[in-house]
């Protein structure tokens, strides 16, 4: 897990591509590929960073182990959760663009790589403003769903307060 | 002939250490290597799709002797490091006049907010358009990527310096230059080099595609060359290669850190 996660994930796209051809499947696992390792590794420390008395209390009062994973594990995890999600957010344009850009018949990494080399610069940066629109509206809506789901943690508190 | 012997003894004993450190890692890698080795031997898939681990090392043997992976990686590290040493020197000054200036932090945090979760791979066209094929756009593309990492980091910290100790010195005669070169940047020092831990591999991913997108020599060129011409062995070599450099990029870093103890983030708290 740690060997592969300076890794740029765009280098698998001539893998990928070789295994699954050109489409919607290659990409789509390069993004899922990208993705899935902030997300582990911010889970992982997450979990890993429970305070033993937070257990230790749930247990004495009975939890089962199943219990202690959706109370007590999942919640404290939760921030971190978001965290690795809102960095994997990121990987996920940046590997979908690439991937786009290598090889693909559609999306805007191929409409922009694709007026670039027309020579029609006007659409090529009215494309790259909208993927920098969407891109920033993505993280803020991320931003905006973790805020709600964190509305008991400490850090929501501090906000308010 | 003892000096050598002594100095081999010593590699041995620092080998055997990191062997018996990472003795987990070892063995996770190893498994995948005989899974792999395993599935090509079987026969599981074409070796178009899977070439045998020997092959691969085989094929790594040859391009480095021949001396084009080398050179590859020499053109893409040389890139990398430029892009980000630019990143670097960009992110701390505006990092630090976003700190210390009501009005610079009125100019940049709309930009940096805006910039920051951009895909920076997007501008690879108008970079290509405005600086050409060569290294320059690749470079100043990667400088765009890590920089805002760096301006966040650097604005972050040196905004949180301890208040008491600016009064100190302001009150004790430093210059509003002086503040900034002995107070500010120093207090900012491991907020700095934990932003270019995470910049590291962002420069090395964004060299890495902007050639396999654009071409131009480097490691991503030949890797997409050898994609095209179904040279798996190649590939294979090369996206190993890929991850080896970004491991011991990190693990470099780490050594730093351990290195400059003023580098540390719990340094001085």
């Amino acid at each position: 897990m740690g060997a592969t996660y300076s890794l740029p994930k765009t280098a698998l796209v001539p893998l990928l591509i070789l295994w699954f051809g050109i489409g919607n499947t290659m990409a789509i696992t390069a993004v899922y590929l990208s993705a899935l390792l902030p997300v582990v590794v911010h889970t992982y420390h997450g979990v890993m960073a429970t305070p033993p008395v937070l257990v230790w209390s749930a247990q004495a009062l009975g939890t089962s182990a199943r219990k202690l994973l959706w109370q007590v594990f999942l919640p404290h995890a939760l921030p971190d959760v978001f965290t690795g999600i809102r960095i994997a957010l990121g990987f996920s344009f940046v590997v979908a663009l690439s991937a786009e850009m290598i090889a693909s018949t559609a999306g805007i990494g191929r409409l922009i790589f694709m007026y670039g080399e027309n020579g029609s610069y006007d659409y090529m940066f009215a494309a790259v403003t909208s993927i920098v629109v969407v891109a920033f509206i993505a993280d803020r809506a991320l931003l905006l769903l973790s805020a709600a789901c964190l509305r008991w943690h400490d850090s929501a508190v501090a906000m308010e307060a | 002939m003892i000096l050598s012997a002594m100095t081999a003894g010593a590699i041995a004993a620092g080998m055997h250490r990191w062997v018996a450190g990472n003795l987990r890692s070892i063995a996770s890698i190893m498994i995948i290597l005989v899974a792999w080795e395993a599935a090509a031997w079987l026969k599981l898939t074409p070796p178009l799709f899977l070439p045998s681990v020997a092959a691969v090392v085989a094929t790594l043997a040859e391009v480095i002797a021949d001396g084009s992976l080398p050179l590859d990686l020499a053109v893409s590290l040389y890139r990398t490091f430029a892009g980000l040493a630019l990143a670097t020197l960009l992110g701390v000054a505006l990092g630090i006049a976003m700190a210390r200036s009501a009005l610079m932090r009125w100019l940049l945090d709309p930009l940096v907010a805006l910039g920051f979760p951009a895909p920076k791979i997007a501008f690879i066209p108008i970079f290509i358009l405005w600086f050409g094929i060569e290294s320059a756009s690749k470079i100043l593309l990667v400088a765009f990527a890590c920089v805002f990492p760096v301006v966040i980091a650097t604005y972050d910290a040196a905004s949180s310096v301890n208040r008491t100790i600016i009064w100190s010195a302001l009150s004790l005669g430093s210059s509003r230059v002086r503040l900034t070169w002995r107070i500010i940047l120093p207090a900012c020092y491991p907020r700095i080099f934990a932003a270019l831990r995470v910049a590291v591999p962002v420069a090395l991913i964004t060299t890495f595609t902007c050639e396999m997108v654009a071409g131009g020599g480097g490691m991503g060129a030949t890797l997409m060359y050898a994609q095209r011409f179904f040279e798996s062995p190649t590939v294979f070599a090369y996206i190993v290669t890929m991850l080896a450099v970004g491991l011991i990029f990190d693990k470099a870093m780490l050594a730093l850190r351990d290195h400059f103890p003023a580098w540390r983030e719990d340094s001085g708290r």
